[in-house]
């Protein structure tokens, strides 16, 4: 049903209540009252039904009073000036009430508009300062601002082509130019209706940045001449606030990728560090040697023969251990977090197969394993195996005594841990899984030992497990990497 | 009368790599041939017939898996694949051709030697007796499905019995992890690695001494499983 009908039948009604009233109790209430109950009606249509239906009331009621209640009664006649003046000072207050009313309720609406816009304003900021990427922050903004003023929303983003990209439309169908978009970016100002700019044009499209820039742009549409210049003034309003985040955001992806370039600077400069040491001197070992042989080979024992050419495979050895953390190395850094493949690993398959690898070469020393679980680790082999054959190394070099070095898997409180145990000198007191950078070239004549250790950290790092390293009572050390609930899946039993 | 020296065809471009492998075969008793290119290997290999193809992949005329899917073709001959330690995915993809090893380099002279005989002997072997496997106390009979362990029966459960005589079926050869789920699953299990590894883990706890440190199923990181040859 339409508003102002429902309006006139309200006025109506109530009009009729009073007259009906008044006449009923004509006998009783005098003609004053009855001027009261009328105005009481024409300041109730005035409040609810708006000026218009209060001054027909008021006129109405004029004609009523002065035809039903005013001697003489049943004619339009009034006989004494007394009446005239009642009546005349009747519509006058009815007037006056009716305009006084009618700027209130502008005022009053103007208020409560105000208030839901700046409710609006503290909405849309709780809901896009927790955003945690761009991405979100462009959506959810596009969505809350096209149901608040309903009118359809989009985010525009320029591309590394220089074209634009329309993302996050909340209801928006048609295109916007692309000129316009185009022109918006290189003026950072807004194109549309109540602008200089294209006014004629069916949207807004309001740059978040006011000055030249490849920011996004918002685009409104819907919009026509007849829209109100204030939604405009919101809109900007909005965009600025969205842009703030935007630029925060921003900030924090540029500091974020600075760390981890400054993360793989790090790593990239242990290895540059140890390449000399861990490279040049298995590769001059052997030169050495295998000159030696072959220019010399005829003056040369048959014991010297055997220990060079046992040189040239251990030292052989040795370089092909640096080429693989090399190899190791390189696949960290080339791979972000997210691309390396991690699987479902048992580690006892990769401990058997690494240790199987140790036990071929060298069956010196002994080496043991405790692991007591079928659960599966999420990894990737190949470099968990690296890692786990960095720590082995070190054991290998530290390791003292007839006590084997212990290779163990542990579960506890949801999360399990590999690591390896020897009976070796141990690390100085103040060493810790943080020094590992700090303290990798602190032995020039241990084979391997820094780049290792630092390739181990880079390793747990990829897989979200913690380093840790302590020495054991009565000598030695126990390196462990200790993976998350996550990357545990336990073997039902 | 002398037996004749079994034949080793090694296809390989890199000279230092086709010097070491023949001084190192020769010394060992084989007579290998060196072919530097996979159009001598192929032309060869129909006139020669060798017991076994030492193969390197990256050749300069083309690429060694190829090669591989032609001669499965028509024959069985083991080849051992020379590869990188690094590449896992190309390993699996030359045994899913019908590689039956590989060598990662760089390699030492004990392990060529090793798996050359472990090759060998797969082929020789499961033409004598089929269907008996016998190593070190465990004992496969695949005909009667039963597996005991120094005498004493095993009780495996049926995924368990499966997947040993699936691997059985040829001692020394490695099977994909997916061969192997494909195999004892079913075709739409496998990426389902994980099932495979809980299994095999406690298959491993029932018939080896030492699980962390395998006789009978030898672990190929990445790659799968094999049964070691008898």
């Amino acid at each position: 049903m339409p508003k102002p009908f429902i309006k006139s039948i309200l006025a109506l009604t109530t009009f009729a209540v009073a007259t009906a009233v008044s006449y009923r109790f004509f006998d009783t209430i005098d003609i004053t009252g009855i001027t009261m109950l009328y105005l009481l009606v024409v300041v109730f249509n005035a409040y609810f039904l708006g000026f218009f239906f209060s001054l027909a009331t008021a006129i109405s009621a004029f004609i009523a009073i002065n035809f039903l209640f005013i001697a003489p009664q049943y004619t339009l006649h009034i006989a004494s000036p007394h009446s005239w003046v009642a009546l005349i000072s009747f519509m006058m207050v009815s007037v006056v009430i009716s305009s006084l009313l009618k700027r209130l309720q502008a005022e009053t609406n103007k208020a409560l508009n105000a208030k839901r816009r700046v409710q609006f304003s503290k909405e849309l900021i709780e809901h896009i300062a927790t955003s945690t990427n761009i991405n979100e922050l462009l959506n959810t903004s596009s969505r809350l601002i096209q149901q608040f003023f309903n009118k359809p929303t989009a985010i525009a983003q320029i591309q590394s082509d220089l074209s634009y990209l329309i993302t996050h439309h909340h209801q928006l169908t048609a295109q916007p130019d692309k000129e316009a978009l185009e022109w918006v970016a290189e003026t950072g100002k807004v194109i549309g209706p109540h602008t200089d700019n294209w006014p004629d044009s069916h949207c807004w499209i309001i740059p978040f940045d006011r000055l030249p820039s490849k920011a996004p742009v918002m685009v409104i549409g819907d919009i026509d001449a007849s829209s109100p210049d204030e939604l405009l003034g919101d809109l900007k309003g909005h965009a600025d606030q969205i842009y703030a985040v935007y630029q925060r955001l921003i900030h924090l992806e540029q500091s974020r990728q600075a760390e981890l370039i400054a993360q793989e600077e790090s790593i990239q400069n242990a290895l540059l560090a140890s390449i000399s040491h861990d490279m040049r001197t298995p590769l001059t070992a052997i030169l050495g040697a295998a000159t030696s042989l072959s220019t010399q080979g005829k003056l040369l024992s048959t014991e010297e023969h055997q220990r060079l050419l046992g040189s040239i495979a251990s030292e052989a050895r040795h370089l092909s251990t640096s080429t693989e953390n090399i190899l190791a190395l390189v696949q960290l850094e080339s791979a972000q977090s997210m691309h390396i493949a991690l699987d479902w690993q048992s580690p006892e398959e990769i401990i058997g197969t690494l240790l199987a690898r140790y036990r071929e070469r060298d069956n010196t020393k002994a080496i043991a394993t405790d692991i007591k679980t079928f659960s599966l680790i999420k990894a990737n082999a190949t470099l968990l195996s690296q890692a786990l054959a960095n720590l082995m190394d070190n054991a290998l070099v530290a390791h003292q005594g007839k006590e084997p070095i212990m290779v163990c898997v542990k579960e506890s409180n949801q999360t399990i841990s590999v690591s390896v145990k020897d009976r070796g000198t141990g690390f100085s007191r103040e060493f810790s899984a943080n020094d590992i950078k700090k303290f990798s070239q602190r032995d020039k004549n241990s084979k391997g030992f820094g780049l290792g250790l630092a390739i181990v950290q880079a390793i747990a790092h990829k897989h979200k497990a913690r380093l840790t390293i302590e020495n054991r009572e009565g000598g030695g050390s126990k390196v462990a990497l200790i993976f998350p609930a996550e990357s545990l899946m336990q073997a039902s039993d | 009368m002398m037996s004749k020296p079994t034949q080793i065809m090694i296809v390989e471009d890199d000279a230092d790599i086709g010097e070491f492998l023949i001084a190192s075969l020769k010394a060992a008793g084989y007579q290998p041939q060196w072919k530097k290119n996979l159009t001598d290997a192929k032309i060869a290999f129909d006139s020669e017939k060798p017991a076994l193809i030492i193969l390197d992949l990256t050749l300069p005329d083309g690429d060694g898996r190829d090669f591989i899917t032609d001669i499965r073709v028509h024959s069985d001959v083991p080849i051992i694949v020379l590869s990188a330690r690094q590449s896992e995915q190309e390993k699996v993809a030359c045994f899913t051709l019908g590689a039956d090893d590989y060598l990662s380099k760089p390699f030492g002279v004990n392990e060529l030697l090793a798996r050359v005989m472990v090759a060998l002997k797969r082929t020789t072997m499961m033409s004598l007796r089929d269907h008996i496997y016998s190593v070190d106390g465990l004992v496969i009979d695949s005909q009667n499905s039963t597996v005991s362990l120094s005498g004493m029966a095993l009780h495996l459960t049926p995924l368990e019995f499966k997947l040993l005589f699936t691997l059985v079926k040829k001692p020394g050869k490695v099977f994909t992890h997916r061969q192997l789920l494909t195999e004892v699953w079913g075709a739409e299990y496998v990426d389902d690695t994980h099932y495979l590894r809980i299994h095999m883990g406690r298959l491993r706890a029932k018939i080896e001494a030492d699980p962390a440190t395998p006789r009978f199923i030898i672990t190929e990181l990445g790659i799968g499983y094999r049964l070691a040859p008898n």
